[in-house]
């Protein structure tokens, strides 16, 4: 029950940041913070991926301009889609495919993303606006060096972090 | 390795999405939005205050200085030394003129206090999340293309979109932002301004014939409804003259940048 909380609670604090804070910073405003979250949870099995997904697709669609819902389709299909991919495609859990699914996920969740405004437009419940322009590319790509970059930063981190929690429990446990 | 999310939680989380979907249309959802909102506002004042100042002193770090913005800088302080001095005249000779036709009216704005506390959720948005920050008025005083100002009165933006508990502001540098402007140069040259990708401003359409120079003013002409005549907007940087074409563009940058501001105004009525 407190893992829950916890999970809703950071997803909630990683939506505020993102639009109020990062999103500003001139590096890390390419970076999704909250995509990264939802699809950490995913990889680890925790139950809370997709709950977490809606709540903080819940969250960004009230601070969106644009029509409700949008967010909240796209992060379930990265969480989905992460799922499936981590435990069904990727032989090796290291390093380069980790990044290569972020990568991956961000792809897809832009895509997500234009594909559900396309759609609306079609159908005449949102303004027409030109969704893929030289400008939304550039910020495609500076998203994806920059999700490889810091990806890999929070990846190391988490990893020594992770081995040096689990040796000292193994010694508190065990003995020396 | 077993799939966690099996078709049943894809139907479940479907049907959860339709249920949101369909209770923020019919309006049930507004009430714990806007508790929501307001119950976070003010740490996003406190972060948004903290972001802007970090990405300030990151930008000091890696930009350059540059001659040629030295130069536009002079140019800009002669041209409005010089604006100035012309604007003094013709106070004088207003004055007068009210004088003489016994008529005074004074302009005054009605202005609505706001701040920016966020970026719009969407990707390569440029829409700003605000906030009304003057008790007496609330969400429904306001209206789309009400234009937003700094406190000196430079034009930074117009609404956008209002919802529950906030609205949006757009940026005169967003390329979907589009207002009917003035340069203050010896014909009073109209045209239309639209914002670039670089946060910069364009007008185009602008006749070979019409003479324009850098550090020329731009302010709104006041042809468009809900926007007052005589903002200030930016100064004309560089032309772009091509004998081939009829017609000139003009490039301008804004004096302000919407992304520093924290504090604006909205003019509601004029």
């Amino acid at each position: 029950m407190f893992k829950w909380f916890l999970h809703f609670f950071s997803t909630a604090t990683l939506v505020v940041s993102q639009i109020c804070f990062f999103k500003i910073l001139p590096f890390l405003k390419y970076f999704d913070f909250i995509l990264f979250f939802i699809i950490y949870l995913s990889v680890k099995k925790r139950k809370t991926a997709i709950p977490a997904a809606i709540i903080g697709g819940y969250l960004l669609d009230i601070y969106s301009s644009y029509p409700f819902g949008l967010h909240i389709f796209a992060l379930a299909t990265a969480a989905f889609a992460a799922d499936y991919i981590y435990f069904n495609i990727l032989t090796g859990r290291r390093f380069f495919p980790i990044i290569t699914l972020f990568m991956f996920e961000t792809i897809l969740y832009h895509g997500a993303l234009l594909f559900a405004i396309s759609g609306l437009a079609f159908l005449k419940l949102s303004p027409k606006i030109k969704v893929i322009s030289g400008d939304t590319l550039k910020n495609m790509g500076l998203e994806l060096i920059y999700t490889a970059v810091i990806g890999s930063l929070i990846y190391l981190i988490y990893f020594f972090i992770n081995k040096k929690m689990s040796s000292r429990l193994l010694i508190r446990r065990y003995g020396p | 390795m077993k799939l966690i999310f099996r078709g049943k939680t894809i139907a479940l989380t479907t049907a959860v999405f339709v249920l949101l979907v369909f209770l923020h249309s019919i309006k049930i959802l507004d009430a714990p939005e806007k508790f929501f909102i307001d119950a976070v506002a003010p740490i996003q004042k406190k972060l948004y205050n903290a972001g802007r100042t970090a990405g300030l002193f990151i930008q000091n770090i890696f930009s350059e200085k540059n001659a040629n913005e030295a130069d536009l800088l002079r140019a800009e302080v002669r041209s409005l030394t010089l604006q100035n001095a012309q604007l003094k005249l013709l106070t004088e000779e207003n004055n007068l003129l009210k004088k003489e036709l016994g008529f005074s009216r004074q302009y005054n704005y009605e202005l609505i206090a706001a701040r920016v506390i966020g970026y719009d959720s969407l990707e390569n948005s440029d829409l700003l999340i605000m906030r009304i920050e003057n008790k007496k008025y609330k969400n429904s005083d306001i209206a789309v293309d009400m234009p937003i100002v700094a406190a000196d009165g430079v034009l930074i933006g117009k609404i956008a979109e209002i919802k529950e508990g906030e609205f949006f502001m757009r940026p005169v540098t967003s390329p979907q932002n589009a207002v009917a402007a003035t340069v203050l140069n010896k014909n009073y040259t109209l045209g239309v301004i639209e914002g670039e990708f670089n946060f910069g401003i364009k007008m185009t359409m602008i006749p070979q014939s019409e003479k324009l120079k850098q550090g020329d003013l731009v302010t709104s002409s006041g042809l468009e409804p809900k926007m007052p005549k005589g903002l200030l907007i930016g100064a004309i940087s560089k032309i772009e003259n091509d004998p081939q074409n009829p017609f000139n563009i003009a490039h301008i940058t804004p004096f302000y940048d919407a992304k520093n501001l924290s504090d604006v105004l909205i003019i509601k009525n004029y």
